[in-house]
């Protein structure tokens, strides 16, 4: 509950206060939002499954957007920037798809 | 994962893609189920579940900043980036300059060689008109002189299936292989001097495709229509050119694909010259000695370079 509350606050805040990002974290903007679909969807199976905890949705998006951030990071580093992304991406769209699954037939019961 | 292991563990068949079966069959973070067991337990022993004051603003807080990064990162990857559009437009600007700046630096060159053939033809007049008269005929076959005359005008167009709006057909498209045909049809014809589309085709022109454009000497043709016009007599070229495969060979075009063809002859063609090419092979020239293939007027003229190559 807390989690979600905060949130919408810190959705709508950024939808007010529009802040920008600084330039040097944009390449890792787009693996940073496929990491935190995936805790969220994550969360929201968490939460049809009668798992759900604040701590741990939080913490566990956290690491995936600074995990996944560090590895494109470091792949860019290494002059492998675009197969890890391909990598994270992967990986992270396969667990997206199963959770969607999962919260699908928590919904659909099908 | 380190368990206390009872029993001899069985080796999963797919043991070797462990990280793909991690990844596939347990997709929600363990921490929910770790922690849900706890909370069960600390429920059994009674002691309270819930959390303290400063955890709730820590959570909250962390829950905030988290939506907040989320937000501006998608936003900032929505909006049509103004740094991209101003680099294009800088690129595009740039193309502009350079290819007027290569137009301008094209006509010097042009006006520059136009000044050397002048000079070279008032030079020679005196002293070797026997060798002018070779070099003018060279310019002509070369491609490096403009050539007035007539001569026959053929134009391929594409089919409509290639210029339809939806799925346009490729294979409607007038390609290289259609416009070689022509063009070698009517040099055998008998043609001095051939362009296509304003491109003059020298002795070391290449017609070929990429992609879907037609390309003469890397000059990629706008199409849809593509016109070959030949100097030469018009009544032989076009009887010689009646005999050759070249029209079956529209013909079949035509009636396979609706690529469109026309040959008419014309009075009065104007073909530009490219100018002095790059002088890539030379020998020494003996007496008497005239034209080497692939090299301009001025192969013959230097008869001290033994070879050069550019």
């Amino acid at each position: 509950m807390i989690a979600a509350i905060g949130l919408v606050v810190g959705v709508v805040a950024g939808l007010v206060l529009q802040p920008t990002v600084p330039v040097a974290l944009q390449p890792y903007l787009p693996i940073a939002v496929v990491a935190a679909l995936d805790a969220l969807f994550g969360g929201l199976r968490a939460k049809l499954d009668g798992l759900f905890d604040d701590k741990v949705f939080l913490v566990s998006f956290l690491s995936n957007v600074v995990v996944a951030a560090f590895i494109v990071f470091l792949g860019d580093q290494l002059g492998v920037g675009a197969q890890l992304s391909t990598a994270v991406v992967v990986v992270l769209g396969i667990r997206i798809f199963s959770n969607a699954a999962a919260i699908r037939r928590h919904l659909f019961k099908a | 994962m380190t368990a206390p292991v009872q029993a001899p563990r069985r080796r999963r068949p797919d043991e070797s893609m462990t990280l793909l079966v991690e990844v596939m069959e347990r997709p929600l973070d363990p921490g929910y189920a770790e922690e849900a067991a706890r909370r069960a337990e600390a429920a059994r022993a009674g002691r309270p579940s819930g959390r303290r004051a400063p955890a709730v603003a820590l959570l909250l807080v962390l829950a905030a900043l988290l939506g907040l990064l989320t937000v501006s990162a998608a936003r900032q990857l929505r909006a049509p980036q103004a740094e991209v559009a101003a680099a294009r437009e800088v690129l595009e600007n740039q193309i502009v300059d350079r290819r007027a700046e290569v137009e301008a630096l094209q006509g010097r060159s042009v006006a520059l060689s136009e000044e050397i053939e002048a000079l070279q033809r008032t030079a020679l007049a005196s002293q070797d008109p026997g060798l002018l008269q070779t070099l003018e005929s060279d310019g002509v076959v070369s491609g490096a002189a403009a050539v007035t005359g007539p001569g026959l005008v053929v134009s391929l167009s594409d089919g409509d299936a290639a210029q339809a709006e939806s799925d346009p057909d490729a294979s409607a498209r007038v390609r290289d292989a259609d416009v070689q045909t022509v063009v070698n049809a009517l040099w055998a014809a008998g043609a001095e001097a051939i362009t296509v589309d304003d491109q003059r085709l020298t002795s070391l022109s290449a017609i070929r495709n990429a992609g879907d454009a037609v390309l003469v000497d890397l000059v990629p043709l706008p199409g849809p229509t593509y016109v070959i016009r030949a100097v030469g007599d018009p009544e032989d070229m076009q009887t010689a050119y009646a005999r050759s495969g070249a029209p079956a060979y529209l013909q079949l075009l035509g009636s396979r694909y609706g690529i469109q063809s026309s040959v008419t002859p014309q009075s009065d063609l104007t073909l530009p010259g490219v100018g002095n090419q790059t002088l890539r092979y030379a020998t020494a020239s003996g007496a008497g000695d005239s034209s080497q293939p692939g090299g301009g007027p001025r192969a013959t003229s230097s008869s001290d370079s033994e070879e050069e190559r550019s």
